[in-house]
C-alpha cells in the first residue's frame, strides 16, 4: 500500500511557525506584537492629552484622564447599562428582521437567473439609498419609537443579506452538484451537507456587513429620532455641552462596534473552520 | 486479469466497433451528441463486459468528458441510447459510481474523509453501524485507514483522489466510471494509483470504465482500449489488449507487445 508516502501538510505548517518563532530571538512574536500595540495606544493617548490641554481647551475638550473618570462614574449607574442594552436589543431585533426578510428573498432571487437579472436595478437602487435620508419620512410614520429604529435597520441591513445570499446560490460548485446527482443524495442531505455549507461563506459576509449596519442604524435612529438608547443619551449630553459624557458615550458606541466585530471573527473561526480563509495548513 | 470477456481474442487488432461481448453490463447504441450546431460525438456503438476494465482514450478536446457524461446519465445524449444492465439510462443509475477528475472540488471540505465516504450511504438509507463499517472497509482498500478523521484539504492530491475512489467503492457499484482520475497528480503518485486501481478491481471484481488522454495509461490498465478520434468523434477502433496479467509498471511496460499496442493506439488517435 502506498498510504505512508504523503503526509497531511498540517504538520508542515507547524514546523514553519516554530521556525519563524525561533528566528525572532528570545521574545516570542505574540508578546512583541502586543507591546507594539500598547505602545501605539499610549502614543495616541499622549497626543489626545496634549490636544485637550492646548487647542482643545477653549471648547472643553476632555483629557483622557477626565474621560476615564467620567466613564467610571457612568459605569456605576444602571441607566448607562440599560441604555446600552436598549441599543443592542434594537440592533439585534432589526438584524433578525433583516435576516428574516433578506435570506428568503436572496434565495428566491438567486435560484432564478431571470429573477436575478430583473431585480439587479432594484437591488442596486435599494442598497445605494442612504437609509438616513429616509429618516424624516419614517419619523412621520412611526414617531420616536423603537419601531423607527427597526424599520431603519431593515431598510439598510436587508440589502447586503439579499445580495450576498443571491450571489451565494450561484456559487454552489457545479462539480459538487454533479457529485450530489451521481451519488443520489437525498434532498435533505443535499441541502444540509452540500448547498448550505457551499453558500455559508458568502451569506456570512452579508451577515457581518448587516450586523455592523444594524448597530450603526440603531444608535443613529436614537440620536436623530429621539427614542431611548445610547444615541439618545449622547444627544442629551451634547445638548447641555457635557463633552465628557458625550465622549464616553461615543467611546461606548465604538467599543460595541469592536465587540461586534470580535464576535464575528470568533464565529467565523467556529463555523467556517474548513474554509481556505480560516483553516490553518493544508493545500488549497 | 485477461480480457476473457472479449470473444474475438484471436484477432486483437481488429476488434470491430459494436462487437458483442458475452455478458455486457453497459450497451451503447448509436450514441451521438451535439451542442447546438456543433456535433461532438457521432454513431458510437460498443458494449462493456461485466468485470471488464475499458479505457476510453483520445486527444484533449475530442469529447471524452461528453461521452462520459452521456454514459453515466449526467447528460442526455441527443442521439442514441445507453443501456445499463439492460435498462435505458435516464439519470445516474444506482449501480454506477463516478470518480471525477477534479478531486479537490468533488470532495466536501467541510466533511471529514470518513463522512465524505459515508454521506452517499446515509442517503441510501444504510444503518449507521453498517455504513461506517462499509466506509472504513473502502478506505482500508485504498490505504487510508489512518486518515479517516482528516479533512480532504489536509491531504495530498493523490490521497484526495483515493478518498474519491473509496467513496465510489463504498457505494458498492457494479461499474465505476472514472474521468481522467489521475490527470492532476504527479507521475509517481499516478503510477501508484494505477496499480491501486488494478488491485482493487481484481479484489472486488468490479467493472471499470476509465477515460484518459494518456495512451500508456490506457494500454497499461485495459482489457480493451476504445480509441476515439475525428470531428465529430467516433470510434477509431476497439482494441483488445493482449498483455499478460497481473500487470506491473516496469516489466509490463518493457514488453515489446506493450510498445506495439502503444504505437498502434497513438497512430489511431493522431490520424486525422
Amino acid at each position: 500500500m502506498t498510504g505512508t508516502k504523503a503526509e497531511p501538510s498540517v504538520t508542515g505548517t507547524k514546523t514553519e511557525r516554530a521556525a519563524a518563532g525561533a528566528r525572532s530571538g528570545a521574545v516570542p512574536t505574540g508578546v512583541r506584537r502586543l507591546v507594539n500595540r500598547l505602545l501605539a495606544i499610549l502614543v495616541a493617548l499622549v497626543v489626545w492629552h496634549l490636544f485637550a490641554l492646548g487647542p482643545g481647551a477653549s471648547s472643553d475638550f476632555p483629557t483622557p484622564l477626565e474621560s476615564f473618570r467620567t466613564a467610571i462614574d457612568l459605569a456605576g449607574t444602571g441607566a448607562y447599562w440599560s441604555n446600552i442594552a436598549t441599543s443592542v436589543e434594537t440592533a439585534l431585533l432589526g438584524l433578525a428582521l433583516a435576516v428574516l426578510v433578506g435570506l428568503p428573498a436572496g434565495l428566491l432571487i438567486g435560484a432564478n437567473e431571470h429573477a436575478r437579472r430583473s431585480t439587479q436595478l432594484l437591488l442596486d437602487f435599494g442598497r445605494t439609498v442612504p437609509a438616513i435620508a429616509l429618516l424624516p419620512l419614517f419619523l412621520l410614520l412611526f414617531g420616536a419609537t423603537r419601531d423607527l429604529g427597526l424599520v431603519l435597520i431593515l431598510v439598510s441591513a436587508v440589502w447586503p443579506i439579499i445580495i450576498q445570499t443571491s450571489y451565494a446560490v450561484g456559487e454552489i460548485s457545479p462539480q459538487l452538484r454533479r457529485v450530489g446527482r451521481a451519488y443520489h443524495l437525498t434532498r435533505w442531505h443535499l441541502l444540509r451537507h452540500l448547498i448550505a455549507p457551499s453558500m455559508f461563506p458568502f451569506v456570512f459576509v452579508g451577515l457581518r456587513i448587516a450586523a455592523t449596519l444594524s448597530l450603526l442604524m440603531a444608535i443613529s435612529s436614537e440620536f436623530l429620532g429621539g427614542s431611548d438608547g445610547l444615541g439618545y443619551v449622547l444627544l442629551q449630553a451634547m445638548q447641555i455641552n457635557d463633552t465628557e459624557r458625550a465622549f464616553v458615550y461615543s467611546f461606548t458606541a465604538a467599543t460595541l462596534g469592536l465587540l461586534l466585530n470580535l464576535v464575528f471573527v470568533l464565529l467565523q473561526r467556529r463555523v467556517l473552520w474548513w474554509h481556505p480563509s480560516v483553516r490553518k495548513g493544508g493545500a488549497a | 486479469m485477461k480480457a476473457q470477456t472479449t470473444p474475438d481474442t484471436d484477432a486483437p487488432d481488429t476488434g470491430a466497433p459494436g462487437a458483442g461481448v458475452t455478458d455486457p453490463i453497459m450497451q451503447v447504441r448509436g450514441l451521438g451528441h451535439s451542442y447546438g450546431e456543433r456535433q461532438v460525438l457521432k454513431d458510437l456503438d460498443f458494449e462493456v463486459g461485466r468485470g471488464e476494465l475499458m479505457c476510453v482514450v483520445g486527444p484533449s478536446g475530442v469529447g471524452k468528458t461528453t461521452l462520459l457524461e452521456c454514459l453515466t446519465g449526467l447528460r442526455r445524449p441527443s442521439e442514441g441510447q445507453v443501456l445499463f444492465d439492460g435498462k435505458r439510462i435516464e439519470a445516474p443509475p444506482r449501480g454506477l459510481a463516478i470518480v471525477f477528475q477534479d478531486y479537490s472540488r468533488s470532495l466536501m471540505p467541510w466533511l471529514s474523509v470518513l463522512d465524505n465516504v459515508v454521506l452517499p450511504l446515509r442517503s441510501a438509507g444504510m444503518a449507521k453501524a453498517e455504513r461506517e463499517a462499509t466506509a472504513r472497509e473502502a478506505l482500508a482498500e485504498v490505504g487510508l485507514s489512518d486518515f479517516t478523521g482528516s479533512y480532504p484539504w489536509q491531504l495530498s492530491g493523490g490521497m484526495q483522489q483515493r478518498v474519491a475512489i473509496a467513496r465510489a467503492l463504498a457505494y458498492r457499484p457494479a461499474v465505476v466510471v472514472m474521468d481522467e482520475p489521475f490527470a492532476s497528480v504527479d507521475a509517481q503518485t499516478r503510477a501508484d494509483l494505477e496499480d491501486l486501481l488494478l488491485r482493487v478491481r481484481e479484489h472486488l471484481g468490479i467493472t471499470v470504465l476509465l477515460v484518459t488522454h494518456d495512451i500508456d495509461e490506457a494500454v497499461y490498465l485495459s482489457d480493451r482500449v476504445l480509441a476515439l478520434g475525428g470531428k465529430p468523434a467516433g470510434i477509431r477502433q476497439l482494441l483488445t489488449v493482449d498483455l499478460p496479467g497481473p500487470r506491473e509498471q516496469v516489466t509490463t511496460k518493457a514488453l515489446p507487445r506493450f510498445a506495439e499496442l502503444r504505437s498502434q493506439v497513438y497512430r489511431l488517435i493522431r490520424h486525422v
